[in-house]
């Protein structure tokens, strides 16, 4: 049962993290981001390439991770942020496909990436990390959910200064009535770029701990179904909520993980894994259909008529 | 990646007095097509501070074309349009209104899920807490500045009675508080120039005239108004000075008197009801 | 040069069973305003449901009409189950794509609980036929005829039927179409069947010219839209072009003399799929309309 638990905190401290920036791009700028897998690849293999392959202490890895996402961020919403909002979700979505065969097989990059057999060894600063602070007490798993909990309490912090701060009063205008808010000489793209490369740089910072949870990361891991799972963790919390992202998320997995208590005489482990995505998909169609607002949420955030 | 919110001098301090009486805006042989149809065809136009001036014209005239021309949210194929003699011809809205040319629109564009009062102060320019990270880096100036604007939000929603809607929120309105919302918002700009699209359209009789009467206050304290209009009442009551429109071109201008009077424009108006 | 033509060869084969796949994609999109992000996993059930036939011994041609049906029936249950209550509780446009995305999930996975992750095919492959000077499978041959043949029915249908006038009034403008007596209702259902048929056969011609596993339809999501965005959306001839572009286009990309992996393929494709929808998002060859 510990164990179930902290499985699932780790794992929700991750994707808190990565919905969270999925929030600031759909819950408080209203732009479809159905690449957020984009972001966190890139943080993930920047903090693994420069750990494992440079040297690079961990903490600069991590601040150079999420700079990468979040230069990611900027390029991909320099052309794309005009697009009507269904096709930019069709694009990030052919984006983050782009990253992982990029990942996988482009010619330069898998040199660094390892390609199909992927990357390690980039941990052990981490783990090691444990001795220097005197938590030697603590198991691997354990740390991890500690340091992870608390960037998440951190992350929560800044969002909710940025979010309650005129700088998040304009995002909410923009979600509102974007040409209302041009006409209040707002520049409305320079938001959406500001908003989209700061979801992106927290996407990043949630791949820098995922990596962190598994020994070693291949492009595989980064299938546009991570994004998918930001997107139940937001319908679940309810967009444009600041604590949406983490209740989502802790529900999200513990319910996930509940499949593993599936008796394996019942249903092999494999076919427990199809049932859980079944219920992925389930979920999605629940929320949208009873509760577009999310559980936290008491607005109509999903059902207003698109614009376009 | 920095947000339009750096603390600039008044750019338009420097102009002189005698072309801000010329006329703070105009627009010059402007045109604007949307595929083969050409909305606006060569029309010229100005409008000088302390002065109301109506742009009227028959439905399909150019007239909401034109207008968003002039607030930036269209580029024109060609033609010039000058803020305080300078040109900024297709720059986007948010420069325009840094230059003193704010706008409303016809069907109100309130922020409902946002509170009045975040309307009103939403709107007030260069805030320092705009700028990404600003409240972290600075938020003593950001809390100055803020109790600063809701002062000024607190004083425009006195001036157009929505104090006691402060904190309601905006999609809770009538139609009529809205466009008082909208106006009460353009003003927290300080604009030196409002552009109205059709302000009385969909409001009851009386809002009208408390509507009309704060713009003919805001003229008289030196504001200049540009207002598409289908009210022909209301525009003769309160312009001082009136464009007529149809097919994309200018066909006349001058004091509403003389509007009225001119054949062209009676031609322009009776042929168009023919359709 | 022999492999150039080779490899157009292979793509006309990829490009026939993308353009069956790709014009109900794009029929949905432009009549009824809605991203469906299932249509790939419905591309799938298809061809399970011919291969269960097929497995049962009946012959190909019996399978595919089962599949169609079975298609169309379950296009129309959704419509009116699902997409019809979503549209009149005023649902956006993006909480019908998110609820496909949903779909698309349930759907893929209850596959591959009921057919594991194996991969199966119709029947053994046949010898390939020499044409001039390129290679093609009798399988191949087999896709490029069905694609066409339901390429041009629907152009036709589209063109010349009162359903297909009524389809494309509502793609135009959906009050306009209201306003001049079109059943909405009963136009968006039909449209819904038309679109089930071709994706059935959709699917079935993806199984006879590959392969057939539960992950079949999802793979080939991104290369569908990418067809549908370059074409433009809402017309069979864009649909086909389209197909033609990204199916030849990801084949020729291997060509030895640029020295790519054949996995980089499917990055360009997408990569093109996102210039085109930033260049022109009304499609490369769609004619430019205001809205």
């Amino acid at each position: 049962m510990t164990g179930y638990i902290i499985s699932v905190l780790v794992s929700a401290g991750i994707f808190a993290l990565l919905a969270q920036g999925l929030n600031l791009h759909w819950g408080y700028t209203g732009l479809l981001n159905f690449g957020v897998v984009a972001f966190f690849a890139v943080g993930a293999y920047t903090m693994a390439v420069l750990v494992s392959v440079f040297d690079w202490p961990l903490w600069a890895a991590m601040a150079a991770a999420m700079l990468a996402a979040a230069v990611l961020g900027v390029l991909v919403a320099l052309p794309a942020i005009r697009l009507r909002s269904d096709y930019l979700a069709i694009t990030t979505l052919a984006v983050g496909e782009i990253c992982r065969i990029v990942l996988h097989s482009s010619p330069g990059v898998v040199d660094l990436t390892g390609g199909p057999s992927g990357i390690r060894g980039y941990s052990h600063d981490f783990f090691g990390l444990r001795e220097t602070l005197g938590l030697q007490w603590m198991t691997g798993l354990e740390f991890l959910m500690a340091a992870v909990w608390i960037v998440v309490l951190l992350v929560l912090l800044v969002v909710t200064v940025m979010i309650r701060s005129p700088w998040g009063r304009v995002l909410k205008g923009i979600r509102e009535d974007e040409d209302a808010m041009r006409a209040l000489g707002k520049n409305v793209v320079a938001y959406k770029m500001q908003s989209f490369a700061f979801g992106a740089a927290l996407a990043g910072l949630a791949g820098v701990f995922f990596a962190l949870n598994l020994s070693s990361i291949t492009p595989e891991a980064f299938l546009p179904m991570i994004s998918i799972y930001a997107w139940v963790i937001i319908l679940i919390g309810g967009g444009g909520s600041l604590l949406g992202p983490v209740v989502g998320s802790v529900l999200f997995w513990a319910l996930f993980n509940a499949t593993t208590f599936i008796p394996s005489e019942w249903m092999s482990s494999q076919d427990a894994a199809y049932l859980r995505l079944i219920l992925v998909g389930l979920l999605i169609m629940v929320m949208v259909l009873l509760r577009p607002q999310g559980l936290l949420g008491n607005r109509k955030e999903l059902l207003r008529e698109s614009r376009h | 990646m920095k947000a339009d919110t750096e603390l600039a001098t008044d750019p338009d301090a420097g102009a002189t007095a005698a072309a801000e009486a010329e006329a703070f805006l105009t627009a010059d042989d402007v045109v604007m097509t949307f595929g083969g149809l050409r909305a606006v065809d060569g029309a010229s136009f100005d409008a000088p501070l302390g002065r109301i001036t109506a742009l009227i014209g028959p439905n399909g005239a150019g007239k909401t074309s034109l207008f968003n021309v002039i607030s930036g949210f269209y580029r024109p194929r060609s033609g010039v349009v000058r803020v305080n003699g300078v040109d900024r011809t297709g720059k986007p809205p948010h420069v325009m209104c840094r230059h003193g040319v704010a706008r409303t629109f016809q069907l109100t564009k309130a922020l409902a899920r946002m509170t009045v009062l975040d309307n009103m102060r939403v709107a007030a320019p260069r805030q320092v807490g705009e700028i990404m990270f600003g409240a972290m880096l600075a938020p003593w100036r950001v809390r100055a500045q803020e109790r600063a604007n809701t002062t000024r939000a607190d004083e425009l929603l006195e001036r157009f009675g929505l104090t006691r809607l402060r904190d309601s929120y905006a999609g809770e309105l009538s139609g009529g508080q809205r466009k008082l919302l909208e106006m009460a918002r353009a003003l927290m700009l300080r604009p030196r120039m409002l552009l109205l699209d059709e302000p009385l359209a969909g409001v009851n009789p009386t809002l009208g005239v408390q509507l009309l009467d704060h713009v003919q206050a805001l003229r008289d304290e030196g504001m200049g108004f540009v207002l598409v209009e289908h009210d022909m009442d209301a525009v003769m009551r309160v312009c001082d000075a009136v464009t007529v429109m149809a097919n994309g071109r200018t066909i006349a201008r001058g004091t509403p008197a003389e509007v009225q009077a001119d054949p062209v424009v009676i031609e322009a108006y009776l042929g168009a009801e023919d359709d | 040069m022999d492999e150039a033509l080779q490899l157009v060869a292979d793509g006309v084969v990829v490009a026939a069973a993308l353009a069956v796949a790709a014009v109900g994609l794009s029929l949905i999109m432009s009549v009824l305003r809605m991203i469906n992000v299932a249509h790939g996993d419905l591309l799938t059930v298809a061809a399970f449901a011919a291969l269960v036939c097929v497995n049962a011994g009946l012959p190909l041609v019996i399978a595919l009409i089962v599949a169609a049906v079975a298609s169309a029936l379950i296009a129309l249950g959704l419509e009116l189950s699902l997409w019809r209550r979503m549209r009149a509780r005023g649902g956006s446009n993006f909480s019908l794509l998110l609820l496909s995305v949903g779909l698309a999930y349930v759907v893929r996975h209850v596959l591959f609980l009921i057919f594991g992750e194996e991969t199966h095919q119709y029947a053994p492959p046949t010898r390939e036929l020499a044409i001039g000077p390129v290679y093609m499978t009798r399988e191949g041959l087999t896709v490029v005829a069905g694609g066409a043949v339901c390429m041009i029915g629907l152009a036709a249908l589209l063109k010349w039927t009162r359903i297909g006038t009524a389809m494309r009034a509502m793609a135009d403008n959906m009050d306009l179409a209201r306003a001049s007596g079109v059943d909405v209702a009963r136009t968006s259902a039909i449209t819904w069947v038309i679109v089930g048929v071709l994706t059935g056969v959709g699917g079935v011609l993806l199984g006879i010219g590959g392969r057939i596993f539960p992950n079949m339809g999802w793979n080939i999501i991104l290369l569908v839209f990418a067809a549908v965005v370059l074409g433009g959306i809402g017309t069979a001839a864009g649909a086909a072009v389209g197909s033609l572009v990204i199916g030849v286009g990801q084949e020729l990309v291997t060509h030895s003399a640029l020295g790519l992996p054949p996995e980089m393929k499917q990055a360009f494709v997408f990569l093109f799929l996102v210039v085109a929808l930033v260049i022109r998002p009304q499609g490369l060859f769609g004619a430019r309309r205001y809205v």
